[in-house]
């Protein structure tokens, strides 16, 4: 079963996503088959290209890297440093369970919970 | 001075409690993700003759996306009468419930059951029903509830793109091609996509009825909303919609959100049609 997207003529604009062929589309529209199912979350539209690309993979960044390179955390940087291999993995699987689902935050969420 | 009213002198029965630890009745999904568990019983002869019901599913304690069916029937004779219930946690532990009402009659003496299927394997969901019995005059219940949208591959719905324009509708994205009963009310139930990472983001989610680039707003702006410490996008679900749509209408839900990021600002939706 197709899928066919409904694009504005004059920017590119991505109006509707159907089954159904629309046939002629609404004036000022262009009606598009498409070789993927754009109801799937991998497919985005991109107006410029009027067309669906990969939809880029979120980029989550792991607060236990925060504790070790924000400036704001030098205090903790100076006592892991003074930790043997073997203490640093100790805690940092104390931090993992502490921290749980908060862990990893996307990169415009703040640092502190 | 108050009155006595033709339509107060509702009964309330609540089915499936668990009273010995205080919550509903468990179900349990399959080991195999995005497959339905078996059934469990959550009352073997409901007491009275109910016009109508609510259903709260709670306590889901893993970051999943989840489809709970609502059946009635004797055992390994089940009839589902609310299909792929659409129920979703951000973050583990954060889930509370939400009832979802439905004014479809169940007679006294019926045994109801649920199961459930998620991302997560064997995830576990508490369930329990609320019989509505009607008053002196009661209002005209409905028959049926009829889902579209729902996506069994992810334990989902049809994911909605607001797209990359801050607080500017998106595309309409079609929920069902051709709606297979008519509808006398409709509920939208909106899905997390297993996202527990979530920025805050903000909703308004419009429900259409009509071909692609015809569609006319018949639910307007509905709001919704999600936050970094649950992750989960709420309410889960609207109340019920007493708009009146044709069998063979095309459905579909656009959105706005002032969130951008291209995972954050998608959900999924499920449409259940009532007549």
């Amino acid at each position: 079963m197709p899928w066919y997207a409904l694009i504005q003529d004059s920017d590119g604009a991505l109006l509707s996503l159907s089954t159904l062929l629309v046939s002629p589309s609404p004036s000022g529209t262009t009606l598009i088959e498409l070789a993927i199912d754009p109801t799937d979350p991998a497919w985005m539209y991109d107006q410029a290209t009027r067309g669906f690309v990969a939809r880029p993979a979120k980029v989550l960044i792991d607060r236990l890297d925060d504790l070790v390179t924000n400036a704001n955390y030098a205090d903790f940087l100076t006592v892991w440093n003074n930790l043997s291999a073997q203490r640093k993995t100790l805690l940092r699987n104390m931090l993992i369970r502490l921290l749980g689902s908060q862990r990893f935050r996307p990169t415009s969420e703040p640092v502190e919970l | 001075m108050s009155g006595w009213a033709a339509i107060e002198g509702q009964r309330v029965s609540a089915q499936g409690i668990a009273a010995a630890n205080s919550r509903g009745t468990t179900l349990t999904g399959s080991a195999t993700v995005n497959t339905k568990g078996s059934y469990s019983e959550i009352v073997s002869s409901t007491p009275i003759d109910a016009i109508g019901f609510f259903v709260n599913v709670n306590d889901i304690i893993a970051v999943a996306d989840n489809l709970v069916d609502l059946a009635i029937g004797g055992a390994g004779s089940e009839q589902v009468i609310l299909e792929n219930m659409t129920v979703s946690s951000g973050t583990g532990t954060t889930y509370r419930g939400q009832p979802w009402f439905f004014p479809v009659p169940i007679p006294a003496g019926t045994r109801l059951a649920g199961r459930v299927q998620s991302t997560s394997a064997s995830l576990t969901v508490r369930i329990a029903v609320y019989l509505l019995a009607q008053g002196f005059l009661p209002s005209e219940p409905l028959s049926r509830i009829t889902t579209y949208g729902a996506a069994a591959a992810d334990s989902g719905g049809t994911s909605i793109d607001p797209g990359g324009t801050a607080n500017t509708k998106g595309a309409w994205s079609q929920i069902v091609a051709s709606t297979t009963n008519p509808i006398t009310a409709l509920m939208l139930g909106i899905g997390n996509q297993v996202n527990n990472v979530r920025t805050g983001a903000e909703w308004l989610i419009d429900i259409g009825v009509g071909g692609a680039g015809s569609e006319q707003v018949i639910v307007p702006n509905f709001h919704a909303k999600a936050v970094t410490t649950d992750d989960t996008v709420c309410p889960t679900c609207t109340p019920l919609f007493y708009v009146s749509v044709p069998a063979g209408s095309r459905l579909a839900v656009r959105a706005q959100s002032d969130n951008t990021d291209a995972t954050d600002r998608l959900f999924d939706a499920i449409l259940y049609g009532v007549d």
